[in-house]
């Protein structure tokens, strides 16, 4: 009798263990479909302003109180990317000294304009601590609203006519570096450009990873 | 050392199995991108930044000295009191962001790997934590392990640790599940 309670017992502990793996299975499987579908997903590309349109045009205070306009078309010639970031983002913190990098070695055609959103005193000391007091940052709410942020770091690159030639979640220098070359390969839109390379068979993982790798790091 | 009652070896042993795990995954996970978890540690607002930085850096490896420390029978009891302290610790900052209303940091739990934002439920999933931990810091009642125990404590101990990750991942959809759902609304 004993060895039957055993054996009874054994089995009952594998099939505990199994249910239990195959809950853990289900949990992640629901994360990763919760990542294709909305809000964050497939539908966020087509929320704000698209790739190709004119970009809504803003006149905003930065934290010095000059003026900065985003949107508008530059009578210089020069491209903005709009940085979304918030104090509250530590993907935004490891960033900073790449897009620091980048303003840098694109100065000849681009300015880098950071916006947030929440209490000054807390943009203020992020901006004492990552340096970034060469850039101007803005403060606004409707910014954020009318690009219809969900997830940081996002940056929005606007061209001279200020045309959205690009925008996308950035977690790394090579987001950060293919939203740029959208713009220097004169392609419509990253995604057109994405899959054009895609059609050549070229970079299918590179082509996603570009567009929806960051997910997992986005920070509201 | 006898914390309530004296307890069956095998229910020790389970949640002493478990929390090693446990501990010795989270801070794997830390470990790997450490620069991530010094951010969320920031971000929690309770320690100075100068600070912070180098809490960040000893929480992983105390995780890790209590992993190995509540295996061991000399120094389980000690290793079990030191996890107990950090989740005391790691529950209040918790509970202190989720008073102030800053739900939207990321817990840091997992450091990069699995995002979660404050929630009650992670203090609850802490207390559950601690209940396993003052579990492994008895004494036991000095029954003598059956061969079979051994089966007992490692599926009760494999069973845990997979459920203990399912909860982590569903915990870490809420906030997506709850944008579907008012979006539908």
């Amino acid at each position: 009798m004993p060895e039957a309670l055993y054996v009874s017992q054994a089995v009952l502990w594998i099939v505990v263990a199994v249910l239990a793996a195959m809950v853990l299975a289900l949990a992640r499987q629901v994360g990763v479909l919760h990542e294709r579908v909305a809000p964050m997903g497939a539908l966020m590309i087509d929320r704000g302003p698209r790739v190709g349109e004119k970009a809504p045009v803003f006149e905003l205070p930065d934290l010095a109180r000059r003026a900065v306009k985003v949107g508008a078309p530059n009578p210089d010639g020069r491209s903005t990317l709009l940085m979304f970031v918030s104090p509250t983002c530590p993907v935004c913190k490891k960033l900073f000294p790449i897009v620091k990098s980048i303003a840098q070695d694109e100065a000849r055609w681009l300015d880098v304009v950071f916006a947030s959103d929440g209490e000054e005193a807390e943009q203020r000391r992020l901006v004492r601590a990552s340096r970034l007091e060469s850039f101007p940052l803005l403060l606004s709410r409707e910014l954020g609203m009318t690009y219809q942020i969900g997830k940081l770091p996002y940056v929005v690159l606007i061209d001279e006519e200020g045309v959205v030639r690009a925008k996308g979640l950035v977690n790394t220098r090579e987001h950060l570096e293919s939203v740029l070359e959208a713009k220097q390969m004169r392609v419509a839109s990253l995604n057109e450009y994405l899959e054009s390379r895609h059609d050549h068979g070229a970079a299918g993982a590179v082509l996603s990873n570009g567009e929806r790798g960051g997910k997992h790091h986005g920070n509201g | 050392m006898n914390v309530l009652v004296p307890i069956d070896p095998v229910a020790i042993w389970i949640a002493a199995l478990s929390l090693a795990i446990i501990f010795v995954a989270s801070a794997a996970l830390k470990l790997a991108d450490l620069g991530q978890f010094r951010g969320a540690v920031v971000n929690y607002r309770i320690l100075p930044e100068a600070i912070a930085g180098a809490v960040a850096s000893m929480i992983p490896v105390a995780e890790l000295a209590g992993a190995v420390g509540i295996l061991l029978p000399e120094t389980h009891a000690m290793a079990a009191a030191l996890m107990v302290a950090m989740l005391i610790a790691f529950t209040a900052a918790i509970a202190a962001n989720l008073i102030r209303g800053r739900r939207h940091v990321d817990c840091g739990c997992f450091g990069a790997a699995l995002r979660q934002e404050l929630s009650w439920w992670l203090v609850a999933r802490n207390a559950a934590l601690a209940i396993l931990a003052i579990v492994a810091a008895d004494g036991g009642d000095g029954r003598v392990l059956a061969r079979f125990d051994i089966v007992t404590i490692g599926f009760g101990a494999a069973s845990i640790v997979l459920l203990y990750s399912a909860a982590n991942y569903l915990l870490a959809n809420a906030p997506a599940m709850r944008a579907l759902v008012t979006q539908d609304a």
